[in-house]
């Protein structure tokens, strides 16, 4: 009690004292004095105050102060350098008083301490007095110095290398620090001289590393913090091209720094706090990033290779934190190697076989790492208020109790956003990991916890009239996350997910920030939403999970009370104006579109989970149909078309400029609407397949229109998700509808379709068209109408080179449907002898799959119930088919050899029947 | 003549042991005997003046692991040495002999001790290359055994064992439930596992593949799957569903089948259970779960064909990586264990008392008082009183018992005056120092290693602000002095030599009698007295059953209790507190794993004394 009084009291005459300007003025006066010793006191006295007092700081931090200090670093220190650096022979004659080096120092310990102020005092170091150019500038200079002189560093002053490089390190790891300062801050950090040299900073950096610890500590610092900001901002996508490649440019530097070679000692270190910036730098560096992953995966400490070392923190006896970091920079280097896949590189090399989904570490130590840090902290999370778990993480003692608990579940959440992105493409990992510790019970717990505390949150009783208006606003964000899990295809990897939004949030939440209500808020949204987003990751490929989580009733209705949720703009801002608490929040606006963005993103998951459901006929027809969980959808989609009639008045304007005009419909969406349309139309491409019990509900809405628009998108997910739905859709679909297809989206464009470069598209299309021309009585009909335009597509894509064999897979099927019509159809082919012929050459390729559906083709033509079957026999045996079909009889493929001999039957029962036919005509 | 039962050694029997030892040690003390005095008084006082801080003794930090290993915690060891069938050389049987008649501290370094040293083999029962056993440090195999293999007792009869009584086949007729048959573990799961793993293979599901893994306690009926009744738990094959005590099963986990490997994880430090399947954890299945819990399958269905694995091979799931959490667990949970507050205030001062008492115990007497300038504790002591204390143990370790002798006659007067059996003890042993002069030749060897041992010394003062624990990593140093000492060379048969020995036996053995004239037969004195003599009969006394006493680390117990009786007589504790408390903490662990508290399975007290 006596300690607070006397504290009181304190700033009671701080207060006092700071009004006078006086004080101010005799400060800069000494400043100016030409007492060395009244210089150094005064200066002490300055740092003494501002250290720990964010009052002081604002006070001090003026204009003619620090220009005065500034100006003394100059005169005393830099100068100083410069001449050192230009009379290396005089080195030794120049002598400088130690009294002003102390004094520099002092000085530098001063700008050290503003940069733990609060973001004012940020703002105006680096934006007003761009300390950080003096800051690097002494770092520059002093390593160029160390590089000439490499004996006569007897005379030089390490203290004050160390505490610039402090100062840096605390410029960076300021929990108060936005991204625009940080950018600024990198702008110096990789500022290029020339275009293929390390930026000279860096390098200095770099050679200063090995001077002792504490450099090395403070270095590794401001390389994860930056390495981190440019895995966040690679990942965020910025409007502006220059900053993109600014940032990828960063990161290729960074790389080429040998810093990846520099910190691998540092893991060996036994501090904690060392180790944990180490695994963290891994991960930002290796997060899809091949060349960095590489060079990981190649560099070794001694006899250690770096990839030993990083997976020897996963073992539980290292605190939870660094056995997270381990798994994420693990799970980043598993999926950031498979972007190797695409350019088919060391495709099959030894040091991707370690970390592929099948490997030992990623199987046996990675997914059950995560599973268990996630089952404890699950545990916790629903325990929270005992402290049970408490000394499994590092910076217990020093955080408060509250922020302790959102620590926490800030935990929580990194940990379900790794699982998630771990077991993303592998169902083997899925199937494994959802059977493990009950995980999904206990996410779906964590939800539900989720759903309580913003429930109860004081946010929404007491402050928000409509709870549902501020959460779920959906509108245009900044936030341009993409998402990878409606990426349905393997290739595709380039294209970010969640995960990386969540990585943000970290980095202005982790560093002992106080909370307060509103990030609290985001906080559950965001484990709300990283919980839906696991739950569809687990729930995609495996049945099982997907009856755990449809079961739970609760569940199901809080996903659809995050989906269904109206669209209301115009009352947002006086929401935010009506809380009093939320005024205090300086960065309204961004807090704002936080809330937004992370509504959105809240739908996503939602929708992803819905979309893994949806892959499941049981829960289509149990579930679904139960609960009308199309019902949301429809919504949605109706919310969607009437925003699209927007657009046709911008249509009509122009005709001949059609395709511009889609461009600039393109951005009335905003990415995470394209998300959400994308991972939308991949529902409805679920709902509307044959067996589906919304699939009549679903039709009344207009939904081929919709989709057909939707394939003229420019977003690519978008288009493939579309002509998959219309795909599923006209699969065993009745001619009304294939016309209604057919007419809505003409012939024309199906065949600009097919000539794009997107080969995903092109199968997609070519499955669209076989679905069509299925059923003999359509298939007659159809080709009616465009035989030879279809024939002639068919031939384009036979011709064509495709990496995917399935695209030739699925024109030979389209060929063996056309095959199936009446003779009119089969004219169609067999008037083609360059076709038969190429036929005939697929019937012995290299993949079974491309042969079986040749011979099924061939196996069609020569039918003999059809009429004209004879001649059709006579023409393929002419051509060889026979001859090859005969050869084909040896395959070890059990499907190909049905296929052939089924084929080969057709071709001997003719024989007799096309004697009897003889017969009747003699 | 050992009072101890081996298995029913309990709390009370040892505390009547440790009064018997002190009684001993008090009769000794009180009957003084005067007449002791007259024989070796006479020797020139030699009192060396040394500037130098005192070099202090070369086996003093073996002497300090002697004592912390043997004196206090003696009582345990000496039950796990009578009890082990292994370790039954003549030297254990001696050492029982004099650590009960004479001092706790005269059991032998022979006698290995388990709880400092897990890897030690002999006295827990453990078998060189018992890989099971290897697995639980900590369990004492004679108390409680290892479950090794399924009983042929606990068997329902339907089940028929093979392969070494590991694999578990069904042969009944698996129509209904009612067929169901279980099998047991040979002896129930100890507590002082602390974690408790096994695992079983699917050699195959049979027809149903209705098999059950799990636990349950000895009463539960044998015609039943495990989980289906009380105290009984189980994870079922079919479903993938856990039973805990109930017909009906809570969803847990997937179904297994053939050639899965199911495993099982019983925590007993937070009574809770786990499975795991081909590796990978299941997550906890049951909580609260009674002790004594015996490994049990049951099967149902014919040609259903299981194989334990109880850790003879090494398992699927990395168990080691979850010990070793529950390792960290426990050592945070003791570090971070909150004292009373004026406990908390008063630690420092506690443990700088704790260091210093030891120190001056010992006579380390320059680090002592380095210690004491660091941290400003002052001792009782006087510094020269403990530099008398430290040269008269050197010279007993040195060999030069009589000057020892004469050392205390003249520096502590009075000591071996009012204890005879000391003093007699201290001449048995100038005797075998005698012998062992005659004997060894290769005298200069023993110097060169003395001049080692000055060395390993300096090395002590410069750690002089560091505590007791650096000082044990002198103790390898010692050990090896020793061994250089201990070359033999066969008793040269010098007359004149022989003939002196003889008459100081003799001398000797009239001085026995006197004794036993006096007080009455004292039997140890008199064995101590043969054990010496019988030394004269060998050729190489070296190589005779005997020849330990010979070695030089035979000084330390005697140097110790001559230690013991000058700081007693000085009314100064005879056994340090730092002993003391580290002797009660390890008691402690043994009563708790006694009495199945699993927390002392991961509890170390090494990890506190070298780290």
């Amino acid at each position: 009690m006596d300690e607070e009084d006397t504290m009181f009291k304190l700033s009671l005459s701080i207060d006092s004292s700071i009004h006078s300007d006086k004080i101010l003025d005799t400060i800069i006066e000494n400043l100016y004095s030409k007492e060395t010793t009244q210089i150094y006191d005064t200066i002490i006295k300055i740092k003494n105050l501002i250290i720990g007092n964010n009052k002081y700081k604002t006070y001090y931090l003026r204009d003619e102060l620090i220009n005065r200090l500034v100006e003394l670093i100059n005169d005393l220190y830099i100068n100083y350098l410069h001449v050192l650096l230009n009379d290396q022979e005089k080195n030794d004659q120049i002598l400088i008083d130690n009294t002003f080096l102390d004094l520099v120092n002092q000085i530098l310990v001063i700008f050290g301490s503003f940069a733990l102020g609060n973001l004012e005092h940020l703002t105006k170091l680096i934006n007003n007095y761009k300390i950080h150019l003096i800051l690097f500038n002494i770092v520059h200079l002093s390593s160029i110095f160390l590089r000439q002189s490499h004996e006569n560093v007897n005379n030089f002053n390490f203290k004050i290398i160390e505490t610039t490089l402090r100062s840096i390190s605390n410029l960076y790891s300021s929990s108060q620090i936005n991204s625009g300062l940080i950018y600024q801050l990198d702008k110096v950090l990789y500022h290029e001289e020339n275009n293929h040299d390390i930026p000279p900073n860096l390098k200095s950096l770099v050679e200063l590393f090995s001077l002792n610890n504490t450099t090395k500590s403070t270095i590794l610092n401001i390389i994860s913090i930056s390495s981190f900001n440019l895995m966040i901002s690679t990942s965020i996508k910025s409007n502006s091209e220059q900053f993109n490649d600014f940032n990828i440019k960063n990161r290729l530097n960074l790389i080429k720094s040998n810093l990846i070679y520099l910190f691998s000692g540092l893991l060996t270190s036994l501090q904690p706090k060392i180790q944990l910036n180490c695994l963290k730098f891994y991960a930002s560096m290796s997060f899809e990033c091949l060349e960095s992953t590489k060079l990981i995966l190649n560099t070794s400490y001694y006899d250690y290779s770096l990839l030993d070392l990083i997976s020897s923190f996963l073992s539980r006896e290292n605190n939870a934190e660094l056995q997270l970091y381990s798994a994420k920079c693990l799970t980043n280097i598993c999926r950031s190697s498979l972007i190797s896949k695409l350019d088919d590189m060391d495709l099959n090399s030894n040091e991707y076989k370690l970390v592929n989904f099948n490997s030992k570490l990623i199987k046996l130590k990675v997914l059950p790492t995560l599973i268990r840090l996630c089952s404890t902290y699950s545990n916790y999370f629903k325990n929270s208020n005992s402290s049970k778990y408490d000394f499994l993480s590092l910076n217990s003692s020093t955080i408060g109790l509250q922020n302790k608990k959102h620590l926490n579940t800030f935990f929580l959440i990194e940990i379900l956003s790794t699982l998630s992105y771990l077991v993303e493409l592998s169902s083997y990992l899925q199937q494994t990991a959802s059977c493990l510790e009950q995980v999904i019970h206990l996410i779906v717990s964590n939800i539900l916890i989720g759903f309580n505390n913003l429930s109860s949150n004081t946010l929404n009783n007491s402050k928000l009239h409509n709870k549902n208006r501020i959460v779920y606003n959906l509108n245009k964000t900044s936030c341009t996350s993409l998402f990878s899990l409606f990426y349905l295809y393997y290739n595709q990897f380039s294209n970010r997910s969640i995960y990386f939004l969540l990585n943000e949030h970290q980095y202005r939440v982790y560093n002992g920030k106080k909370f307060n209500l509103f990030e609290e808020y985001l906080i559950y949204k965001r484990l709300i939403s990283v919980s839906f987003q696991t739950l569809a990751c687990l729930a995609s490929n495996s049945e099982e999970s997907r009856r755990i989580v449809s079961d739970n009733s609760d569940l199901l209705s809080r996903l659809i009370e995050s989906i269904e949720i109206k669209d209301d703009l115009s009352d947002l801002d006086d929401d935010f104006n009506n809380l009093t608490d939320y005024r205090d929040i300086e960065e309204k606006f961004e807090g704002v579109e936080s809330v937004k963005s992370d509504a959105t993103l809240l739908r996503i998951s939602s929708l992803c989970l819905l979309h893994s459901l949806s892959r499941s006929v049981q829960q289509l027809r149990t579930r679904f149909l139960d609960t009308k969980l199309w019902n949301c959808i429809i919504d949605l989609i109706q919310r969607l078309k009437a925003k699209k009639v927007d657009f046709k008045y911008l249509i009509e304007d122009g005709v001949e400029e059609k395709m511009e005009v889609q461009l600039e419909k393109e951005d009335d969406f905003s990415l995470n609407e394209k998300n959400l349309i994308s991972i939308l139309i991949a529902i409805l491409a679920n709902l509307l397949i044959e067996f589906s019990p919304c699939k009549e509900t679903l039709l009344g809405d207009d939904v081929i229109k919709i989709l057909i628009d939707f394939v003229n998108y420019k977003n690519k997910s978008i288009r493939i998700n579309s002509i998959w739905a219309l795909m599923n859709l006209a699969y065993h679909a009745d001619q009304k509808i294939k016309q209604q297809i057919l007419a809505e989206m003409t012939f024309d464009k199906l065949f600009q379709l097919l000539t794009e470069k997107d080969e995903i598209l092109v199968l997609k299309t070519l499955g669209l068209i076989r679905n069509l021309i299925c059923n003999r009585p359509h298939i007659d009909h159809l080709m009616c109408f465009y035989g030879s335009r279809i024939i002639q597509a068919v031939i384009m894509v036979l011709e064509g080179e495709y990496s995917d064999k399935m695209i030739k897979e699925q024109a030979l099927c389209i060929l063996a449907n056309i095959a199936d019509g009446t003779n009119v159809s089969k004219e169609f082919i067999m008037g083609n002898e360059d076709l038969l012929r190429k036929i005939n050459s697929f019937m012995t390729n290299n993949f079974t799959e491309i042969q079986v559906a040749a011979v099924y083709c061939v196996s069609n033509l020569v039918n003999n119930n059809d009429d004209g079957a004879l001649e059709r026999q006579n023409k393929l045996k002419e051509i060889g088919a026979h001859r090859i079909l005969q050869k084909l009889l040896h395959s070890n493929d059990p499907i190909l050899f049905e296929k052939v001999k089924s084929a080969l039957q057709q071709f001997s029962t003719s024989t007799p029947s096309n004697n009897s036919s003889l017969n009747n005509l003699f | 003549m050992s009072n101890s039962n081996p298995n029913g050694f309990n709390l009370n029997s040892n505390q009547n042991t440790v009064n018997t030892l002190l009684n001993t040690l008090n009769t000794n003390n009180n009957n003084s005997n005067p007449s002791g005095t007259s024989s070796s008084q006479i020797g020139s006082a030699r009192v060396q003046t040394q500037s130098n801080p005192i070099p202090l003794s070369s086996s003093l930090p073996n002497n300090l692991s002697n004592r912390l290993l043997n004196n206090i915690i003696s009582v345990s060891s000496l039950a796990s040495s009578v009890s082990s069938s292994s370790s039954s050389s003549s030297s254990t049987v001696s050492n029982i002999q004099t650590s009960e008649k004479m001092d706790t501290s005269f059991t032998s370094n022979e006698v290995p001790n388990f709880s400092l040293n897990p890897s030690n083999v002999l006295s827990n029962g453990i078998q060189v290359g018992d890989v099971i056993a290897r697995l639980y440090p900590n369990v004492n195999q004679n108390e409680t055994p290892l479950p090794r293999q399924w009983s042929t007792d606990h068997k329902f009869q339907s089940l028929t064992l093979s392969h070494d009584n590991l694999r578990v086949t069904y042969k009944g007729p698996g129509k209904t439930h009612k067929d169901a048959a279980s099998v047991r573990t040979d002896y129930p799961i100890p507590a002082s596992c602390g974690i408790y793993y096994f695992e079983v293979k699917i050699i195959s599901k049979g027809r149903d593949g209705y098999m059950g893994i799990g636990l349950s306690k000895s009463e539960v009926n044998l015609n039943r799957l495990p989980g289906w009744d009380k105290n009984s738990y189980g994870y079922h094959g079919d479903d993938g569903h856990s039973f805990c005590c109930s017909g009906t099963g809570q969803n847990y986990g997937p179904t297994f089948t053939t050639g899965d490997i199911i495993g099982c994880c019983l925590n007993l430090i937070e009574n809770t259970c786990f499975y795991t399947k081909n590796g990978f954890n299941l997550g906890i299945a049951f909580r609260d779960l009674p002790s004594d819990l015996y490994p049990t399958v049951g099967l149902q269905t014919p040609m259903e064909c299981v194989e334990a694995n109880f850790g003879q091979y090494p398992f699927e799931y990395d168990i080691h990586n979850y010990v070793k959490e529950w390792h960290l667990k426990t050592k945070q949970s003791i570090e971070k264990l909150p004292l009373k507050k004026e406990t908390e205030n008063n630690m420092p001062t506690i443990l700088r008392k704790l260091v210093s008492t030891y120190l001056v115990h010992h006579g380390y007497s320059a680090t002592a008082e380095a210690f004491t300038k660091s941290v400003g504790h002052v001792f009782e002591e006087e510094l020269a009183s403990i530099r008398n204390r430290q040269r008269i143990q050197k010279s007993v370790l040195n060999g030069s018992i009589d000057e020892s002798i004469e050392l205390t006659y003249q520096l502590f007067p009075g000591i071996l005056e009012r204890n005879p059996n000391l003093l007699f003890a201290l001449k048995v042993r100038q005797f075998i120092e005698m012998i062992n002069n005659a004997t060894c030749s290769n005298k200069s060897n023993e110097d060169e290693a003395m001049e080692s041992s000055e060395e390993v010394i300096k090395n002590g003062h410069e750690q002089t602000e560091n505590t007791e624990e650096k000082m044990e990593t002198d103790l390898n140093n010692g050990k090896k002095t020793a061994e250089n000492v201990s070359k033999k060379v066969s008793l040269d048969h010098d007359d004149a030599n022989l003939k002196k020995i003889l008459e100081y036996g003799r001398e000797l053995f009239q001085h026995n009698n006197q004794f036993t004239n006096e007080q009455g037969e004292n039997s140890s004195n008199a064995k101590m007295l043969r054990d010496a003599f019988s030394l004269l009969a060998y050729n190489d006394p070296w190589n005779s059953p005997m020849g330990y006493l010979l070695d030089s680390s035979q000084r330390e117990p005697i140097s110790a209790l001559l230690n013991s009786a000058i700081l007693e007589a000085n009314n100064m504790p005879r056994i340090p507190p730092l002993e003391v408390v580290y002797g009660q903490t390890n008691e402690c662990l043994r009563l708790m794993s006694k009495y199945g508290v699993a927390w002392c399975a991961y509890v170390n007290l090494n990890d506190y004394m070298h780290s």
